[in-house]
């Protein structure tokens, strides 16, 4: 196995004598994408925010490079004066020195992110024009443009169109193929089984980490979601989660198509 | 053709105007990020928290400015590390704060005597009184906003839209947070002297609204609101001027104007915008 981009060591976060997350450990290697997995409050965000170095936490986390960051859907202002050209720039400012103007090299690599997430011919768009769906899209085309080898994507398909869905989920594993190793929030088990190359059960505690057919177990989900995992029927394929408190249950076989169309304008 | 030269035969009125050019472009430019920030309420917080030091260097025999200014980064630094904390709502601890401390001004200004001229001046602003230390001053104040926000134009803009990003890209929107709040406090301290600590948010929040309803990006969202704060100024300043009414209602006024004939005007939200759509758009059967 080639050496990790990707490498947490005894990862803890406590907000006050709570612990959010607790000794959480996992590398992951070049080319891999790990889905990350667990109910709602389990810390999926916080694992993301501290790894980021946007929480304060004990143990390590080395990251090959600087990541690029697809945050939570509701992270960006809707109402921002920016076209999505703007938007994908963004990726290019943290590479340009203050005085240097954003020049030929960073509009290209914009311009072909966004071609990338298939929004070339809405770059003229105001971002607050846009679907939710589309501005996620150009938020995946700004952390295309970023570049780097490692991307943390904390839950891109939550709410978004099935259509933005499939061209984000398509994004992804290109840039799987070319090497870079991606950790993705998810809610979508079944989508995440079928898609990634490990799942990171979390539950504040890393419950189980590996491959999806070592880990996608009934037993694994039980732990996991404390219980609430009313059904796991493994012949049929179908997996029901109750996932208290979210804003949706899961319930679905292995069609792929599933949509989370919610809050999608 | 004399009404348009006229107000500019006397210094004192050349210096107003002159006054009111820098304030439009002060209020313009930060004001961009006072709408998109959603901080209407803490620049209106800073034209009362500023209140208690200009009368407490009125009374001690200082400049006015000088105790606005201090009070008003005393109030920056101190939103600052109050929206940090964050136990309480933002627009909570600026509202406690800033309340206690105009209550303070108005509690010292009656124990140490009757409101001089400099203090009314402040709540209502006292253009003719612009003095050449005054306009260096702006004028010093104007270039170094511009310089800030030119140079910190992509961790304000990225901060302002996505602040997790900009903090993970090392951009520290904290530290940013606070520099546009002291150069905001500044500005509204030197906007005060203009048009009053009543009225001063306008300036700081209307040309701003102006532009966002015509122009798509920052770099145009701003030069428009520096286009609309000038304006705003120079045509209050002859409404002023002419009408012989007070010169800070008359740009506020003016300002006004300039936004509603924008918005009704505007492509997007605006009159005409509708009128349009409502002709495009195909006949619903009854």
């Amino acid at each position: 196995m080639s050496r990790p981009l990707l490498d947490v060591g005894h990862l803890t976060v406590a907000f006050g004598a709570k612990r959010a997350l607790d000794d959480v450990t996992f590398a992951a290697p070049a080319g891999c994408i790990v889905g990350v997995i667990g109910p709602n409050g389990a810390g999926k965000s916080t694992l993301f925010r501290a790894m980021l170095g946007l929480l304060p936490h004990t143990g390590t986390v080395d990251i090959a490079g600087t990541p690029a960051y697809v945050p939570q859907g509701d992270a960006t202002s809707a109402d921002f004066p920016a076209t999505a050209l703007d938007v994908a720039l963004m990726g290019r400012y943290s590479a340009t020195p203050w005085w240097r103007p954003l020049g030929r090299s960073a509009r290209m690599l914009a311009e072909q992110a966004l071609d990338e997430v298939g929004m070339g011919e809405h770059r003229n768009c105001t971002f607050g024009e846009l679907s939710g769906g589309q501005r996620q899209r150009v938020i995946m085309a700004r952390a295309l443009a970023h570049g780097g080898q490692v991307m943390l994507l904390d839950e891109p398909l939550t709410g978004v169109d099935a259509a933005s869905g499939r061209i984000l989920q398509e994004s992804m594993t290109r840039l799987r193929d070319r090497g870079a190793t991606l950790l993705v929030a998810t809610h979508d088990l079944n989508e995440a089984a079928s898609t990634c190359d490990r799942l990171l059960f979390l539950n504040r505690r890393v419950m189980a980490y590996g491959p999806p057919e070592q880990t996608y177990t009934a037993e694994t989900l039980s732990r996991t979601y404390d219980g609430i995992v009313v059904v796991s029927d493994a012949a049929g394929g179908t997996i029901r989660v109750l996932d208290e408190g979210a804003h949706h249950d899961h319930d679905h076989g292995h069609d792929q198509s599933h949509v989370h169309d919610h809050g999608d304008r | 053709m004399s009404w348009l030269t006229d107000p500019w035969s006397t210094e004192l009125v050349t210096r107003a105007g002159l006054e009111l050019v820098l304030v439009g472009v002060l209020g313009g430019a930060l004001g961009v990020f006072v709408v998109v920030r959603g901080l209407p309420f803490t620049v209106e917080a800073f034209s009362h928290t500023v209140f208690p030091g200009a009368v407490l260097a009125s009374a001690l025999g200082g400049s006015i400015i000088a105790g606005g200014l201090a009070a008003g980064l005393a109030a920056a630094i101190g939103i600052a590390f109050a929206s940090r904390a964050a136990r309480t709502s933002d627009e909570t601890a600026v509202g406690v704060v800033f309340t206690g401390m105009f209550a303070l001004g108005v509690l010292l200004a009656s124990a140490l005597g009757p409101l001089d001229h400099d203090i009314s001046s402040f709540l209502f602003g006292d253009l003719l009184g612009v003095s050449r230390v005054d306009l260096v001053a702006s004028t010093g104040l104007a270039i170094l906003v511009i310089g800030v926000l030119l140079v910190l134009r992509r961790p304000l803009i990225l901060g302002s839209f996505d602040r997790d990003v900009a903090a993970a890209a090392g951009m520290r929107p904290g530290a940013i947070d606070m520099i546009l709040l002291c150069l905001l406090a500044l500005a509204v301290v030197v906007a005060i002297r203009a048009v009053g600590t009543v009225l001063v948010l306008a300036l700081f929040v209307t040309p701003a609204a102006s532009a966002r309803l015509v122009a798509r990006r920052v770099g145009t969202t701003v030069a428009t609101a520096i286009a609309y704060g000038v304006a705003s100024g120079i045509g209050g300043l002859y409404l002023s001027f002419h009408a012989d009414v007070a010169a800070g209602g008359a740009v506020v006024l003016v300002a006004t104007g300039l936004f509603v004939v924008t918005w009704l005007a505007s492509p997007r939200s605006g009159l005409l915008g509708v009128v349009q759509r409502l002709r495009t758009a195909r006949p619903v059967p009854l």
